[in-house]
């Protein structure tokens, strides 16, 4: 089989790669990155290619023809801090539509992308367990959250018009462990966290390693559709949050809003105000599904991986 | 039964306490099997008889379907509590056996209409009924929950813990359950809640045998300024029957949204009320306890006491429907006494809709009083859009929970 993984560089990516070079049925792995990783097997290509760049479609759909994929792996998301929201437009709503073009065009057999728990939003009603067909509220005032539910209504119409390709979409829970970098292991690396007093909301996370080996399982699975990655259990933020080595500080509702606001306007909240939702209600997917049909189990219990989730540099 | 005024108890007109009572609460056809133990016949799915309950409840003379009574026999033998209706089905769904699977529930996902009450239908829509791997609830008795002395050191410890709970920082427990009860929480406040119950409430408690073994939902009057009933109604269930699986109670969003209590409830066992979850806890094999009336009643103030409030549009009758369980109706007397609702003090700032005034609990007694259970088995097929049949099982537990509260506080 040959495995074709855009964004290698990215948390996901370099999680999976090892996953792949130790399975004897990938025979080779197409990697498409603006950087090249150091770490690269003898097993692996590296095709330098910039999703932001326009018209770069044909030349990916050339790419993905001449590598004679039987599998692509769409990997690259923004996780890491990124200021200029535009660029996170670009590269994550635009870029998935030049990835499906390409994997349309070429007719690609099975293409797998992660997504995200956290877009079907924290609400106040519905049930406490989200199935994968329950509507994606998002988080109206997120940019971020907003740009992954239009990434995922493209995939949504993708499906429906390409039916040829078996595509699979893995909404993980926030994920954690020491190669992680994204918005809730930065929260959690500084050491005060600020919470809403009164709220105490139950939170999901996903190791980094069962994250990959569930994009794994994805490859060598019949199920298509959508699929919930979460972790073995849920935990309350605030035992996350000590859990991880920090503190919480839970201050009154409206104050914890105009804090995070005034320090989003001087760039330096950890969490954007928008989200404020998420410290107050629970928002837990349901998992069977992923248990079900992909089979998978996640082996890393949630209070376990939530320990040593973030590398604090001392 | 045809006979029934099936409008008779009019929300609208307030004063459900000064209606003329019926005479007695209408026992159903099953109802009337489970009080005599003879009669008995395991309920678990198989064998059902499809009786008409609404036509033919007051026939005395009821033919008792025999298929399972020799299996019946032999396990009230091992079970204490030889007067419950579903001995058999208990022993059914606490199998230690790991391929023991509590209760086939089909849940019409594909035919059923977009309703309040319904899950939105998709083509991609899992089948809940499969598991990956079967579900066992641990039986309330054997929670690790030694039952620990009363101590006012460990008291004060558990007391302490729940505070920091409700502020919302971290209890030292890293375990909660998916649902997010913290056992350990609960079980350092168990000798206080022993305690307040033996000796403060004096809680008096009637026909707890009649709780049906496996899952099922029991429906009570909600009471009292604090939402202190489905504690109180969960501890009435582990203490008279430990047997059980461990029920817990939904809680309407205005308190589980509310900071600090709402907190607190989730940690204790309480649930957000939504039709998915309470299939999904049945699913689990245990009691769930509902209060159709919900916030209405909370904020009614003391004069009106143990009025009861409209119970809801009769979504747990549908529920029930759908999971075939059966209704156990409940009467509570005692919350509204207990913790009388004085005023409200305007709390928008707060995110609260108001902050009751009330007074800390009273030593008021308690009763609570379990009626047989209503088992649905004239549901019609398609019980979303039969709203008469709904409402009309509606306002029949609705009416057997009314009459016993007036017998009880006469």
């Amino acid at each position: 089989m040959r495995v074709g993984v855009t964004g290698i560089s990215s948390d996901l990516g370099r999680a999976l790669l090892p996953l792949l070079e130790a399975d004897d049925s990938v025979e080779r792995i197409v990697a498409f990155d603006v950087v090249v990783p150091e770490d690269i097997s003898v097993k692996s290509d590296v095709i330098r290619i910039d999703l932001t760049r326009p018209g770069i479609e044909a030349e990916l759909t050339d790419a993905v023809k001449a590598s004679k994929l039987d599998a692509l792996f769409h990997l690259a998301f923004v996780n890491s801090k990124v200021h200029k929201a535009a660029f996170a437009h670009e590269l994550e709503v635009v870029g998935t539509l030049h990835v499906l073009a390409a994997v349309g065009a070429a007719k690609l057999r099975r293409l797998i992308l992660p997504s995200l728990t956290a877009l079907y939003g924290a609400k106040s009603s519905g049930p406490t367990f989200l199935p994968e067909w329950h509507p994606l509220g998002g988080c109206p005032g997120s940019r971020f959250i907003t740009d992954r539910v239009e990434v995922e209504q493209q995939v949504t119409a993708f499906i429906e018009h390409h039916p040829e390709t078996a595509t699979q979409v893995l909404r993980f829970a926030p994920i954690v462990g020491p190669l992680s970098d994204n918005p809730f292991t930065r929260l959690l690396r500084t050491r005060f966290v600020p919470t809403m007093m009164g709220f105490d909301p139950l939170w999901q996370v996903v190791h980094e390693a069962d994250a990959a080996h569930a994009l794994h399982l994805a490859l060598h699975s019949k199920a298509i559709g959508t699929f919930n990655i979460v972790g073995d259990g849920v935990l309350p933020l605030s035992t996350l949050i000590r859990r991880s080595g920090a503190q919480a500080v839970p201050m009154p509702a409206p104050m914890l809003r105009s804090m995070l606001a005034v320090l989003e306007a001087a760039g330096m909240a950890s969490v954007p105000e928008a989200l404020h939702d998420f410290f107050k209600f629970s928002w837990l997917a349901d998992g069977r599904r992923a248990m079900q049909e992909l089979g998978f189990y996640a082996r890393i219990p949630t209070d376990e991986a939530i320990v040593g989730a973030v590398s604090r540099g001392h | 039964m045809a006979a029934r005024r099936v409008l008779g108890n009019d929300p609208f007109k307030r004063g459900s306490a000064q209606r003329t009572p019926l005479a007695a609460p209408p026992p159903p056809v099953r109802a009337a099997l489970a009080q005599t133990p003879e009669l008995q016949t395991p309920r678990n799915g198989k064998g059902k008889k499809k009786t008409p309950a609404r036509a033919g409840a007051e026939a005395s003379v009821v033919p008792v379907p025999h298929n399972h009574a020799p299996e019946a026999a032999t396990l009230d033998g091992m079970q204490s509590h030889g007067s419950s209706p579903a001995v058999a089905f208990d022993a059914v769904v606490h199998d230690k056996t790991p391929d023991a699977v509590p209760l086939e529930i089909a849940i019409p996902h594909q035919a059923s209409p977009r309703t309040m009450a319904d899950p939105v239908p998709h083509p991609e829509a899992p089948e809940l009924v499969e598991r990956a791997h079967p579900l066992r609830v641990p039986m309330a008795s054997e929670l690790p929950a030694p039952p620990a002395p009363f101590t006012v050191g460990s008291t004060f410890k558990g007391l302490v813990t729940a505070v920091r709970t409700a502020v919302g920082l971290a209890s030292r427990s890293t375990q909660v359950d998916p649902w997010g009860k913290d056992t350990s929480l609960a079980s350092s406040l168990r000798p206080l809640a022993n305690l307040m119950y033996d000796s403060y409430w004096r809680v008096a408690v009637e026909g707890a045998s009649m709780v049906p073994s496996g899952p099922c939902i029991i429906v009570a009057n909600h009471a009292g300024a604090l939402p202190l009933d489905g504690p109180m109604l969960h501890l009435v269930l582990r203490r008279e029957r430990p047997e059980l699986a461990e029920s817990r109670w939904l809680l309407e969003d205005q308190i589980f949204h509310a900071p600090f209590i709402g907190v607190l409830a989730n940690r204790l066992g309480a649930v957000r009320a939504s039709p998915e979850n309470a299939l999904r806890l049945l699913d689990e094999g245990r009691p769930v306890l509902v209060f159709p009336e919900g916030f209405q009643a909370l904020s009614k103030p003391m004069r009106e006491r143990y009025q009861l409030r409209r119970f809801g549009r009769g979504g747990y009758v549908k529920i029930a429907a759908r999971a075939k369980v059966p209704i156990v109706p409940v009467a509570l007397v005692g919350g509204e006494e207990a913790m009388p609702l004085l005023a409200k003090i305007p709390a928008r700032a707060l995110g609260l809709p108001y902050l009751p005034l009330t007074v800390p609990p009273l030593p008021v007694q308690w009763r609570v009083k379990f009626a047989p259970p209503v088992f649905l088995d004239d549901a019609p097929a398609d019980v979303e859009n039969d709203l008469s049949w709904v409402e009309q099982t509606n306002v029949r537990v609705r009416d057997t929970i009314d009459s016993m509260l007036m017998e009880m506080l006469r």
